[in-house]
């Protein structure tokens, strides 16, 4: 219950955080509370302030986010609040108010305020902040084309182990390669989706190659002490990772052509095959 | 050129919908009318009898499925055609879709039994359609021409400059919201596996036997709330009939068909808050979509959901179900409520709890009736 009453709190600060809507909802509440005689929306206003102070409040929060049965984050108990209808209401009173019915002689009043409220939807917005990402998305996820064209010439039947950013997007790409684990060992609302559970030698692997990714050459700086120092720590080693992704069917594997260049070295020869270089990967053919 | 399917995907899918939308009106308003003209004949006391004070106390809860609404405000109009046509193409896959689990049907199976008993609706739905057009030609005086041209000046009369300008406005912020959503392949996957899911189902032709995320079969399964969740083999039908990859049918011809539907559900909201002021209506839909690009910075934000990742339940829910809903319940039509719960049932894991479309109606009825209180003591 503590942890729950943390999460209402600490989201509502979430939520107000980044962007400032919720507060232009909260005045769009106030402004047709003012009005509340004359309205003619009762209804509508009554709900969505009775449920606005319910999502603001930690204890009702709460409650609302039982209801919800603790699966959903704090954002999604405002499902149930109006917010855009309401917001959207209040900026149509204002607006038709101040323009008269939307006159066009009444453009001495209606512009200015028609310009503020624009300027204070823009502050309000947290303009830029929703992701910033995008444009390395597109190109991972061409990256991850032009990997699995390759592949697929060469075997019909395809189990892939690569770094993170290709594994995100190999089942979406290509619904016909298999992966040893996927999106859901790294984020963590997905394990919900299923009842498995990755065994222990999957997980190895997964922190094996995420060691290998953090560790890689850079701008001809090489970590490879540093490297060892983070697998032994994690007592890791690459042979066993290696038998672990053979035993899990993997017959692909993909590494970063900026990797550490002795542990390229000993995946190679551990492998006995030489890697092709491909779109900024080095891609190994395991073999059973 | 990906786009262009997509785009033509989600007009197809619009017109099946309100087409469906559209018949299921007419029978209502038919059934409605067939209702209540029984009722009269049965209960003679009534006829006589002044009806205002029984009206008023009544119009609060009696409003169903199947009554046509005295006032302008709660008439239903094309844009309810098309979300009743969305909500009866969601109970068409969630049955084809529970059937296919609980059978263990093929993918294929699945998409035969909803195009089955998609095209069994849409006949009937189609007739009505002509039937109804062609009625309405003839009493407007279509098909002579002397009455056409009298028609016309009621008809220009309606649209004035500002409504058309304001119209344009929202059909630019729309166009805009239509081009990020096309040109945009950032979709927001976190927490979330639809395209994953989609691609298993087409891949192994069936339903939930690998686990989307790695593509190995599942050693201890699922819960069952989630496998009875409709909208990946809804998308995967999509991707069947049109040979376009899920990828692009989940981050594109969705969302885009998901936008459009949550403007035909914010005008009617627009339509029962602003009764008999076009003028209104138009600049309440201009700021929602002002406030939908406003509030796409923050996950969980209505703008967000829209404009990022419009192919999920939850956006669906919150930008389609509920709008609608609050439109339903602002018409006072209470009954109709129902189908908005029970489309969320089919497409939000709301986990064994009952969702957040039952919470709003609840409180919007709470309200309502706290509402009508006070008036009647005021009185």
């Amino acid at each position: 219950m503590a942890e729950l009453l943390r999460n209402a709190w600490q989201g509502w600060f979430r939520v107000t955080d980044e962007g400032k809507l919720m507060a232009l909802f909260m005045g769009s509440l106030l402004f047709l509370w003012i009005g509340y005689e004359r309205e003619k929306q009762k209804q509508l206003l009554r709900y969505g302030i009775m449920m606005a102070i319910c999502c603001v409040l930690p204890v009702t929060a709460v409650i609302l986010m039982l209801y919800q049965t603790k699966f959903y984050d704090y954002e999604w108990i405002w499902s149930a609040v109006p917010v855009t209808v309401l917001t959207a209401y209040a900026g149509t009173k204002i607006l038709s108010e101040c323009w008269q019915g939307f006159r066009r002689e009444a453009w001495r009043k209606g512009l200015p305020v028609t310009a503020g409220l624009l300027l204070l939807a823009y502050l309000c917005s947290g303009p830029g902040g929703a992701d910033p990402d995008r444009r390395s998305a597109e190109d991972r996820k061409a990256e991850t084309e032009g990997l699995l064209e390759i592949i697929k010439t060469e075997e019909e039947t395809v189990c892939l182990w690569a770094p993170q950013d290709i594994m995100q997007y190999v089942r979406a790409v290509d619904g016909s390669v298999l992966l040893p684990y996927g999106r859901d060992m790294w984020q963590e609302a997905l394990g919900a989706y299923s009842y498995d559970t990755y065994p222990a030698d999957i997980k190895k692997m997964y922190r094996w190659m995420c060691i290998v990714e953090e560790y890689r050459t850079e701008d001809g700086i090489v970590k490879t002490d540093v490297l060892r120092e983070a697998m032994e720590e994690q007592k890791l080693s690459t042979g066993s990772c290696l038998d672990a992704a053979k035993r899990a069917g993997v017959n692909f594997l993909a590494l970063p052509d900026d990797a550490d260049i002795t542990l390229l070295n000993e995946v190679t020869e551990y492998i006995g095959a030489e890697p092709r270089q491909n779109q900024g990967y080095y891609l190994f053919r395991l073999k059973e | 050129m990906n786009f262009i399917s997509a785009l033509l995907l989600a007009l197809c899918i619009l017109c099946l919908c309100s087409c469906l939308g559209g018949g299921a009106l007419i029978l209502m308003r038919l059934t409605g009318n067939f209702v209540i003209k029984g009722r009269r004949k049965g209960n003679p006391a009534h006829r006589g009898k002044d009806n205002a004070e029984r009206k008023n106390k009544a119009s609060f809860m009696r409003r169903g499925l199947f009554s046509e609404g005295t006032d302008k405000a709660q008439k239903l109009n094309g844009a309810d055609a098309l979300i009743i046509g969305e909500l009866i193409m969601i109970g068409l896959a969630v049955t084809a879709h529970v059937a296919a689990v609980f059978t263990r049907q093929s993918f294929s199976d699945c998409v035969t039994l909803f195009s089955g008993l998609l095209v069994v609706l849409l006949l009937p739905a189609a007739v009505l359609l002509i039937i109804q057009g062609i009625s309405h030609a003839k009493s407007q005086g279509v098909f002579q021409k002397n009455k056409a041209d009298s028609s016309l000046p009621d008809k220009a009369k309606r649209t004035d400059i500002v409504e058309r300008i304001f119209a344009g406005i929202f059909a630019v912020l729309v166009l805009g919201q239509l081009i990020f959503i096309f040109g945009n392949a950032g979709v927001y996957t976190q927490g979330d596996m639809t395209v994953e899911t989609v691609a298993a189902f087409l891949e192994t032709d069936g339903i939930y036997l690998v686990n989307p995320m790695t593509g190995q079969a599942y050693t201890a399964g699922m819960p069952s709330r989630i496998k009875i969740l409709c909208l990946p083999s809804l998308y995967g039908i999509f991707c069947s009939w049109s040979g376009l990859e899920p990828d692009i049918v989940v981050s594109e011809a969705v969302p885009a068909l998901i936008l459009i539907s949550s403007y035909a559900a914010f005008s009617c909201i627009g339509r029962s808050l602003f009764t008999e002021n076009r003028r209104n209506r138009y600049c309440f839909l201009i700021v929602t979509a002002l406030l939908m690009w406003a509030g796409s910075y923050l996950y969980g934000m209505d703008g967000f959901q829209l404009l990022y990742c419009g192919y999920r339940g939850v956006t669906i829910r919150n930008l389609i179900l509920i709008p609608y809903l609050v439109s339903l319940c602002l018409r006072k039509r209470w009954k109709s409520t129902v189908l908005c719960i029970l489309a969320e049932a089919g497409i939000v894991w709301t986990f064994y709890g009952m969702g957040a479309c039952i919470l709003t109606a609840a409180g919007l009825f709470a309200a309502g009736r706290q509402t009508l209180n006070d008036k009647q003591k005021k009185k």
